[in-house]
């Protein structure tokens, strides 16, 4: 099953879980996400993402310069993405939860 | 800012990644692609360059992901041009960075530290190039027209400087905007191509008016020699002596005067009629003065040390009533006081060096002129 698909559903909900959990920047959330289980995830996926989640006003931006290379573009999460992220994980449990019950009435 | 060097790779992809999404807004894609090179130079340091993968791909993505709609042809050209100028700009400097910061020495922060230097620099070669095409400003010097040329000169590096500084044009502008950033590029090539002309062309300025000097010390120097080492060779000269004037006889030896003498080629015999200091004896050690006219006052003879009388002889050449007549001997001559100014004496042949000479004997079959009686009698 193309896992990719799913993921595109999901993927919001889960940077806003990242960045809830501390604030980072791009290739932090990515790996932060790796990390976590979702090794299918595209990187510019996960930018493109920020970049859409910031303009709805759901996470914060800042620039933090590094001495030893380009500077780097933190999020954090804003109280508009803290109560979007709280409305998505009860619809995905809610979801999450039917689709498990479904599956486990078919017999395998 | 960091002054960190960008990785190729990564300068390449980020390239074209810009030029994939050059149909945004430029505040979109800058907000899109900021903070990008720290996530892809992360990328390239975690797992190598083979990590970036296929940038046309990863900008698909990266929209998709934004939000925006998928690549359809870009809303104005103008502005994919422009990305890929920057592309290839960006890159070619990320290029440059990396040879000047391998160079030993702290070659990079030398350059920084001459940065003011070069500002100062390519104002001066606009001014003098001003200076030239403008016109005014000949011999080339380094600074053209003087105290307003100074002023031209101040005002240019104020605006260089400023100009170096981003606080002017076009700020901070030329991130996005290429025009600006290629019309400066431009110009600052073209300051470093005209800086050895225009230093050139001044130096040669220098020369120049060094050699005026030059021509006129060495003019003066002939002194009361003839003038047979100049290179000027007009005029007469027998033996290797200069001819001032020429005193023909006839047949017989009697003086002749008004006559035409042309050489071979049927050119005339011309001799230089120009005035010429005389010693206080009234010998004949002269100083060519040629046309400019020199005060005869501010020359010595060279062979006796006394001062020449400050008169010159000035010669009054024939003429047919239209042209003057160089070839028609003798010349007539008077002193004056000064050479350029007009006779005070009427001009006079004076006397022939000879009363007369001896006769010559014809050759056979060669008949001698005879000077009609009455126009003979008419002298």
């Amino acid at each position: 099953m193309d896992t990719t698909q799913l993921l595109k559903g999901v993927l919001d909900l889960a940077v806003l879980a990242v960045v809830d959990g501390e604030d980072g920047y791009g290739y932090d959330i990515v790996r932060r996400l790796r990390d976590g289980g979702l090794t299918e995830v595209g990187d510019a996926s996960v930018y493109g993402t920020l970049r859409r989640l910031y303009s709805a006003g759901a996470l914060t931006s800042y620039v933090v310069p590094s001495e030893s290379g380009p500077h780097r573009k933190y999020y954090g999460i804003t109280p508009t993405g803290r109560s979007q992220l709280k409305q998505q994980r009860d619809d995905w449990q809610h979801f999450s939860t039917t689709v498990t019950t479904l599956l486990e009435g078919v017999p395998a | 800012m960091t002054t960190t060097v960008l990785a190729p790779e990564v300068a390449d992809f980020l390239a074209v990644v810009r030029a994939q999404l050059a149909d945004l807004d430029p505040e979109e894609q800058r907000e899109i692609t900021d903070g990008l090179v720290a996530d892809l130079t992360d990328l390239v340091a975690e797992r190598g360059p083979e990590a970036l993968g296929d940038p046309v791909a990863y900008a698909r993505e990266l929209r998709q992901a934004a939000g925006f709609e998928a690549t359809g042809r870009p809303r104005r050209d103008r502005r994919a041009v422009g990305e890929l100028v920057h592309g290839v700009l960006d890159e070619a400097g990320a290029r440059w960075r990396r040879v000047i910061e391998a160079a030993p020495g702290d070659l990079d922060g030398l350059l920084t530290t001459l940065r003011p230097a070069w500002w100062v620099l390519r104002a001066w070669v606009a001014v003098t190039v001003a200076g030239q095409v403008v016109g005014g400003s000949w011999p080339p010097s380094v600074v053209p027209w003087g105290v307003p040329g100074a002023i031209v000169l101040g005002l240019a590096i104020l605006l260089s400087v400023q100009l170096g500084r981003g606080r002017l044009w076009p700020g901070e502008r030329w991130r996005t905007a290429a025009g600006p950033r290629v019309t400066l590029l431009a110009l600052n090539a073209l300051a470093i191509v005209l800086l050895p002309v225009q230093v050139g062309e001044v130096s040669h300025g220098w020369q120049w008016s060094g050699y005026d000097r030059g021509y006129n010390d060495g003019y003066a120097d002939r002194g009361t020699e003839s003038p047979t080492g100049g290179t000027d060779k007009a005029g007469l000269y027998s033996g290797g002596k200069w001819v001032t004037n020429v005193y023909p006889y006839d047949a017989a030896g009697q003086p002749i005067t008004g006559v035409q003498l042309f050489d071979q080629d049927g050119k005339p015999l011309d001799i230089v009629a120009q005035p010429q200091c005389v010693s206080s004896t009234g010998g004949v050690d002269v100083i060519p003065v040629g046309e400019e006219g020199i005060d005869c006052g501010e020359y010595y003879d060279d062979g006796t040390g006394e001062m020449l009388s400050g008169r010159a002889r000035v010669f009054y050449p024939w003429t047919n009533g239209v042209t003057r007549l160089l070839n028609v001997f003798p010349v007539a001559s008077a002193l004056q006081d000064h050479p350029r100014q007009s006779a005070t004496a009427k001009p006079e042949i004076g006397d022939f060096p000879l009363a007369s000479v001896p006769p010559v004997t014809p050759l056979p079959g060669v008949v001698p002129s005879v000077v009609k009686p009455q126009e003979a009698g008419a002298q």
